[in-house]
């Protein structure tokens, strides 16, 4: 049997493997175990088998890319990322007080990051359209996996709704997009619409997928589920939702977005030869004007963190769509590092989120008062993730939005200093998110505790300080030293189509 | 030289905050030391300036703040070495008389020493930037002398005297600095070959053409805003308010040198600056200033009759006083009448400083004696017939008094004598009205000493003492000095010759 | 490359710090001591051995940081940085000896105190604008913890309001600096932050560009300095802060606005201040110019006003810092070499003299009293009992005042100079600052030391007996008070070493300035006469 065409799935496939094999043996061998052990088990169990499927990537011979394949570094580089990103998220769910159904929720996530993990490979529209299903539907049933409380199943069956009437769109897209090119391959797609003009209906299709994308990313207006899913999903699940799912979907995006490139100036909003731009960056901007508008001011009055989180999310998505817009390569790869930093950041936050919160009782500010003397060393990383978050060097977060910034002045769809009006408001409204990350801050650091609440120091296990302070210091790494990462994602996106 | 005797008291403030606090009697010693060194040094300045003719000595020049082209330049002249002469004299005197003061008597001598390097260093600069720095510090000794030691409502007369002063310097401060950015230097004449100094450039400004180029149409302003600096100090009539207070809420013995030195670096001012540089303005400007001064002249006398309190009286004589040296300077333009007058006049003025300045030191100082024999007490009222009681006291403190009023025969005659006659020439109605103040001036002092020395003994001073040895010590010479410039005025205008 | 471990030793400070255990505070100050003994030792070395003849940067440190966008890891200090580095060393210095009481959380103090500085060095010596932006950006926060963990009146909501001020005003210095970056990367097609390659090729700027981004930056850097009416942080922020934090906001973080209103303002936009700007169909002469230097003095007069009414001790300094910030603005943007030399003077001037006022009132007196309140304070009796105390306070607010022979004198002095050249009717305006200045300086002793307590304000507390100066004290003080001294009858000591650097500046900021528009500019602007 030839297995070269399986060479490239070899990671998934073991991981898919192993997923099965945690099942049954949580069925079968852990079931009568005492509860936190049983769960922190499985959980180690399955970073184990994200270790081996990284490891897997990293040491399968590199055959010959079949057609709905890419080639693999930087590919693979996204795929390093979702299976770290989920071994993370399997971390974080050992340190999670809802254990009921572990087994499934290590598999589920396993399917879900597969999902993913497929996504960044695909360039076919059916294989798109296949991956981004496989991993929503899973997250819907993870949303909802807390069947015993009500706001869960409400979240969950939120997401859903959303998640299916998008994916109506995406799918409505995409046929759009084979109608008009007669193709499913991305790669076919681009030569087509450099030959031949599109014609109004690109501009159709084009809607159609961004409100698919924008769904998955959550961006105004496609962003509704958001807030409740962060906050009522278990926060495991809402760590993945908010960090590896955009990562994935961020960079697929920009594959499409690459596609239409090819297309560009085929259609233009402005009449005259001054003001070209092409229709979507008109409709990228809006989306990304209303994310960090609506997002950052939205986020200013939560008090529940995880709620807090979300809209800064829209609002991260938001800027991050800036760079896009400016469709210059170097703005793909500054938006790709920004979305790479910022899921290390995000899932930093929640990863401590979560110990804290389990231990004072809930996640809302007050929950949280001076939460952060009771282990300092994560508090510590903490500060860093909402510095990184917020914007503020030398952690990764300001250099992403420096990027960000910078590409868009210097865009080719406007004239002169480019969209200089989209940067102010974008740095203004990021003052504003400044507040609200320094009231976290303060929350966690200043503010003192209720008088019942507990003070006891909180003690984590050395694996789990590892793997934040991992993230802490990828953040500030990235942050003093951007170049390198910088440097491979221009070159990858360039040989990626 | 001059650096040593400005610096001089300045060392020995500080060696005496180091003093411990058992040894605080030594305080006073100390700063006598100091001050007869200082005086002594300044007689052979004043001496060898003298030999040497006319021009600036002991000149000391060094490249203090390159950047701003701001040099320490210290010379003396004539004028220089009267007004040396005059500080070196006051302050000995100053710390004799309160050689006993009791409350923290360290922290009174320190600020005196203070004050004394302040003033000899306003005396002795011969550039505005650091002339201005000593005349700006100077209210800091003086402004705790009267806050911590003087009478009931000392805060309000320190501050009142701080920020008055103040308003007065902050246009003077601007003038320098416009000067400056026109000019390039705040030197006022030339320190070295190829250095220019400010009389030497206004001079040729004001050869070229009409003149005033250098300052522009602003040369009028900066005229009057360094006038106005010099006549909050000095003080003239409109800016004078602060003055009673100062005076008559300071302790006598402060007074002494407030009146005695400090108004002096007014006229000193006036002298130094703004007559070599701003001839023109000032003769313009002599018209009205003349009015002003002699108004002052005049209304100072008059209100100082209407007092009853021995300090208003001494204050308000002592602004009368001063104003003289002021009106002497509006006849020194006067063109039309040659050299002689133009000499007459300056010699006036440089003698009524000094004369002033050693009288008005006295008069503050019996004064001050007299009060505090009398338990505090200042009204005329509460004297009487002290002539009987002491009689030494007595009769010291009415040479002083004479000297005050111009009695020829003393010091005050001749000075007196030689401003009336300028301005009379000069400015008739100004000097007119200046020499009627001689009649309340009369007033004022015969009823003095009517009221004090004469006439029946006051129950309450009944037991006044005499002159101590020490009050002796200070007053003896002055009288001295007072009697030999009255008879032999020549000594003081030879000294002052240079000009 | 000697100057770069300032910043180094501040940050292993603060990693030792981080290292020892909290519950020995003594080794924690010590380290913070050493730390901060050791990067002042090292900026001292450096002004020993700069070459003030040459002038310029000397010895830089040159490594590439992100080649895609040009910007590169390059520290240096020309004679205008360097005092200023040196006055951070000593700021940082005496800040963590009147820390030295600090009980409280004493580990996290010093190492968000040392992270502070740090930021501070780091400002001071980059000549990548990104780099200096990210060092700014890295002084703010810790400014926050300092203030609102060790704080005292409203402190949560007053490093709320400075540190949001900060994060604004940065936000507009990095739009200014982006549009800089991407002009430049346009008219040249050279990507670099390089603040060398900024000042020499300024002549290229269109004149439009300038118009709209000198006052952007400029105005972004002069929050942080406290400019009238973007000041309101500076006497909350200074009042609410712990002591060595209001000594290091007003002695070296205000002047790190001032110093980037020079650096990334001035220098890279030799006509922002100079161009007309067409008003309401009015064509103002050099109307960025008329505008910050109005400001700048009206804040003066506005800082000294609202000190001589204040009823809380410290805020009287944290007014007088603003008043006082007034003077650097407008030497600044009098865009002469006297201008520069006074407003760099006054940077280091006020550096000391605020440290050392917010020293009084913040350790020295309120440690001892726990009051400010100036109604309260004279019930202490603080003249008869505290005379040392006294001496200080007296000399600090005499020399704040500006008392001719101490370092703010012959700072104000030489601002006035410049601004004379430029227009005598300003200076008219800064008199009366100066006078208002005496007056508030005067009240505020008279009431503390030498008013008659209100009856009803004294009780027990005042008379229970007040601990001595401590060493640290005196010694810090000192060390303060003999600089303030030192640059006031030596001011050489410190425009020695600047003197040909600003002239060099001036001289490439004027250079071809009579070139007109350079042809790359897209498009003529509407407002260029």
């Amino acid at each position: 049997m030839n297995t070269a065409p399986f060479l490239p799935c070899l990671p998934q496939i073991a991981l898919s493997l192993w997923a099965f094999g945690l099942l049954a043996a949580d069925a079968f061998w852990f079931r009568h175990w005492p509860m936190p052990r049983r769960n922190r088990r499985l959980g180690l169990l399955s970073a184990l088998g994200y270790g081996l499927s990284i490891f897997l990537l990293l040491w399968r011979p590199v055959g010959e890319p079949s057609q709905s394949f890419g080639p693999v570094s930087l590919v693979e580089m996204m795929e390093i990322l979702v299976f770290a990103g989920a071994a993370l998220t399997a971390l974080i769910c050992t340190r999670d007080e809802w254990t009921e159904h572990c087994g499934e929720l290590y598999t589920l996530l396993t399917v879900s990051a597969l999902g993913l993990s497929f996504l960044v490979m695909a360039r076919d529209l059916i294989m798109v359209f296949l991956c981004l299903e496989l991993s929503s539907i899973t997250l819907y049933a993870l949303t909802a996996m807390r069947g015993d409380r009500r706001d869960a199943t409400e979240a969950a069956f939120k997401y859903f709704l959303y998640g299916s009437l998008s994916s109506a769109f995406l799918l409505f897209g995409l046929t759009y997009l084979y109608g008009l090119t007669g193709t499913l391959e991305l790669a076919g797609i681009a030569e087509a619409f450099s030959r031949q003009s599109p014609g109004p209906l690109l501009m159709m299709a084009m809607l159609f997928v961004v409100a698919g994308m924008g769904f998955k990313i959550a961006v105004v207006p496609f962003h509704l589920w958001a807030p409740d899913a962060y906050q009522c999903a278990p926060l495991p699940v809402a760590a993945f939702v908010a960090s590896v799912s955009k990562i994935a979907s961020v960079f697929i995006l920009i594959l499409f977005l690459g596609v239409l490139a090819g297309a560009q100036g085929a259609f233009s909003l402005g009449a005259g030869a001054v003001r070209t731009q092409p229709g979507w960056v008109a409709a990228l901007t809006f989306i990304s004007l209303a994310s960090m508008v609506l997002g950052n001011f939205a986020a200013l009055n939560q008090t529940h963190v995880r709620r807090l989180l979300a809209y800064s999310g829209i609002a991260h998505m938001g800027y991050l769509l800036i760079a896009l817009c400016a469709g210059t390569p170097a703005g793909k790869a500054a938006a790709l590092y920004y979305v790479i930093v910022y899921a290390m950041a995000t899932l930093g936050t929640f990863g401590v989120l979560g110990v804290l919160g389990t231990q004072s009782g809930g996640e809302t500010f007050r929950h949280l008062a001076g939460a952060a003397h009771r282990n300092p060393t994560l508090g510590f990383f903490l500060s860093l993730f909402v510095l990184s978050l917020a914007g503020i060097p030398p952690m990764a977060g300001f250099m992403g939005k420096f990027l960000v910034f910078s590409e868009a002045l210097t865009s080719p769809h406007a004239v002169g200093l480019g969209m200089l009006w989209l940067v102010i408001i974008a740095l203004l409204t990021s003052a504003v998110a400044f507040y609200y990350y320094l009231i976290l801050l303060k929350a966690v650091w200043i503010s003192e505790p209720a008088e019942e609440a507990p003070r006891e120091l909180i003690h984590t296990p050395w694996w789990f300080n590892a793997a934040m302070g991992l993230l802490a210091l990828l953040i500030l790494v990235l942050g003093i030293f951007p170049a390198p990462l910088l440097e491979f994602l221009a070159a990858g996106l360039a040989h990626t189509r | 030289m001059l650096s040593a005797l400005t610096f001089l008291p300045l060392i020995a403030g500080l060696i005496l905050l180091l003093l411990p606090r058992e040894r605080e009697r030594l305080a006073a010693p100390l700063a006598l030391g100091s001050s007869l060194v200082v005086l002594f040094g300044t007689l052979v300045v004043a001496v060898t300036c003298h030999q040497a003719g006319p021009g600036m000595h002991h000149v000391e020049f060094f490249r203090w703040i390159p950047a701003l082209g701001i040099h320490y330049f210290l010379g003396v002249d004539g004028l220089g070495a009267v007004a040396l002469l005059l500080s070196a004299l006051v302050f000995p005197m100053a710390i004799v008389a309160a050689w006993n003061r009791s409350q923290q008597p360290r922290l009174y001598f320190v600020l005196l020493l203070l004050l004394q390097t302040t003033v000899t260093g306003v005396f002795t600069a011969l550039n505005l930037y650091h002339w201005f720095l000593y005349f700006e510090i100077s209210l800091v000794p003086a402004f705790f002398l009267i806050k911590i030691y003087g009478g009931p409502h000392r805060s309000y007369a320190a501050y009142k005297f701080f920020l008055y002063t103040l308003l007065g310097s902050v246009p003077m401060l601007l003038a320098f600095v416009f000067i400056y950015t026109r000019t390039g230097t705040l030197d006022l004449v030339s320190p070295v070959d190829g250095v220019s100094g400010l009389a030497g450039l206004f001079f040729q400004d004001r050869l070229v053409g009409e003149g005033g180029h250098l300052l522009g149409r602003a040369t009028l302003f900066v005229f009057l805003a360094i006038l106005i600096g010099l006549a909050v100090k000095t003080p003239l009539m409109p800016f004078h308010s602060w003055l009673p207070d100062a005076y008559t809420q300071a302790p006598p013995f402060v007074t002494m040198v407030l009146t005695g030195v400090m108004s002096k670096m007014g006229v000193y001012g006036f002298l130094r600056i703004l007559m070599p540089l701003f001839a023109p303005e000032l003769a313009a400007a002599a018209g009205w200033l003349s009015w002003l001064a002699a108004a002052t002249v005049f209304l100072g006398m008059l209100i100082a009759w209407c007092k009853k309190d021995l300090l208003e009286i001494a204050a308000y004589s002592s602004l009368s006083h001063v104003a003289l040296c002021v009106l002497a300077l509006c006849c020194l333009n006067d063109v039309h009448r040659g050299p002689a007058h133009f000499a007459a006049a300056y010699q006036g003025a440089v003698m009524q400083l000094f004369n002033h300045g050693l009288t008005a030191a006295a008069l503050f100082f019996v004064f001050g004696l007299l009060i505090a024999r009398n338990g505090g007490r200042a009204g005329i009222d509460d004297f009487g017939g002290l002539r009987t009681v002491a009689p030494q006291l007595s009769s010291l403190a009415m040479l002083v008094i004479f000297a005050g009023i111009g009695l020829p025969g003393l010091s005050g005659f001749v000075s007196e004598f030689l401003i009336f006659k300028a301005a009379l020439a000069a400015h008739p109605g100004a000097g007119a009205l200046a020499l009627a103040s001689l009649l309340p001036g009369g007033l004022v002092f015969l009823r003095l000493i009517q009221k004090v020395f004469c006439g029946p003994v006051n129950p309450a001073c009944a037991a006044m003492a005499d002159l101590s040895l020490r009050e002796w010590i200070v007053l003896g010479p002055v009288a001295l000095l007072l009697v030999v410039l009255g008879v032999w005025p020549q000594w003081i205008l030879n000294l002052m010759r240079t000009f | 490359m000697l100057l770069q471990y300032t910043i180094w030793i501040s940050l292993i400070g603060a990693f030792l710090v981080a290292m020892i255990p909290a519950r020995d505070p003594g080794s924690i100050r010590w380290t913070a001591l050493f730390s901060m003994v050791g990067s002042l030792a090292v900026a001292v070395a450096a002004y020993a051995r700069y070459d003030a003849v040459a002038g310029g940067y000397q010895d830089v440190l040159a490594m590439n940081w992100i080649p895609s966008l040009g910007a590169q890891f390059l520290l240096g200090a020309d004679g205008i940085s360097l005092p200023l580095l040196v006055l951070t060393g000593v700021i940082g210095l005496t800040g963590v000896l009147f820390s030295w009481n600090v009980a409280h959380r004493t580990k996290e103090f010093f190492i968000y105190y040392l992270i502070l500085i740090a930021g501070v060095y780091g400002v001071f010596l980059s000549m990548d604008l990104l780099l200096l932006f990210v060092f700014l950006e890295i002084a703010i926060v810790p400014k926050y913890f300092l203030i609102s963990i060790w704080g005292s009146t409203r402190r949560e909501y007053a490093a709320m309001k400075l540190v949001l001020y900060s994060f604004v005003a940065s936000v507009m210095i990095l739009i200014g600096l982006l549009c800089l970056h991407a002009q430049y990367r346009a008219l040249t097609g050279i990507h670099t932050f390089d603040v060398r390659f900024f000042v020499e090729n300024a002549w290229l700027l269109p004149h439009g560009f300038q118009l709209w981004c000198f006052p952007l930056v400029f105005l972004g850097f002069a929050t942080l300095a406290g400019l009238f009416p973007l000041h309101t942080w500076a006497p909350t922020g200074h009042v609410a802060a712990p002591t060595a934090a209001s000594m290091l906001l007003a002695g070296v973080v205000m002047k790190m606005g001032s110093y980037g209103c020079l650096r990334a303002g001035l220098l890279l936009f030799p006509h922002g201040l100079q161009e007309p700007v067409l008003f309401f169909d009015f064509l103002v002469p050099q109307f960025w110019f008329w505008t910050f230097a109005g400001l700048a003095v009206f804040g003066i007069v506005y800082g000294a006003g609202a000190s001589l009414v204040q009823k809380d001790f410290k805020f009287v300094v944290g007014y007088s810092s603003v008043s006082h910030m007034g003077f650097v603005i407008l030497g600044i943007v009098t865009a002469n070499a006297l201008g520069l030399t006074g407003a760099l003077l006054q940077m280091i001037s006020h550096g000391l003299i605020g440290a050392l006022l917010f020293a009084c009132v913040g350790r020295m007196i309120y440690d001892r009293t726990h009051t400010r309140h100036l109604d309260a304070l004279p019930a202490f009796d603080l003249r008869s009992r505290m005379p040392a105390l006294t001496a200080i306070v007296i000399v600090a607010f005499l020399a704040s005042a500006g008392l001719p022979g101490m370092s703010g004198f012959i700072a104000e002095f030489t601002v006035l100079l410049g601004t004379m050249k430029v227009s005598p009717l300003l200076c008219a305006a800064v008199g009366l600052g100066i006078l208002v200045t005496f007056a508030y300086s005067l009240r505020l002793l008279h009431l503390v030391f030498w008013t008659t307590p209100v009856h009803g304000v004294q009780n027990a507390e005042c008379h229970e007996p007040l601990p001595p100066l401590t060493l640290p004290e005196k010694l810090a003080s000192g060390i303060l008070i003999f600089l303030i001294v030192l640059i006031g009858l030596l001011p050489h000591t410190v425009t020695g070493v600047m003197q040909s650097s600003i002239e060099q500046s001036l001289r490439q900021m004027n250079k071809k300035a009579d070139i007109q528009t350079p042809p790359l500019a897209q498009k003529p602007s509407p407002v260029h006469p």
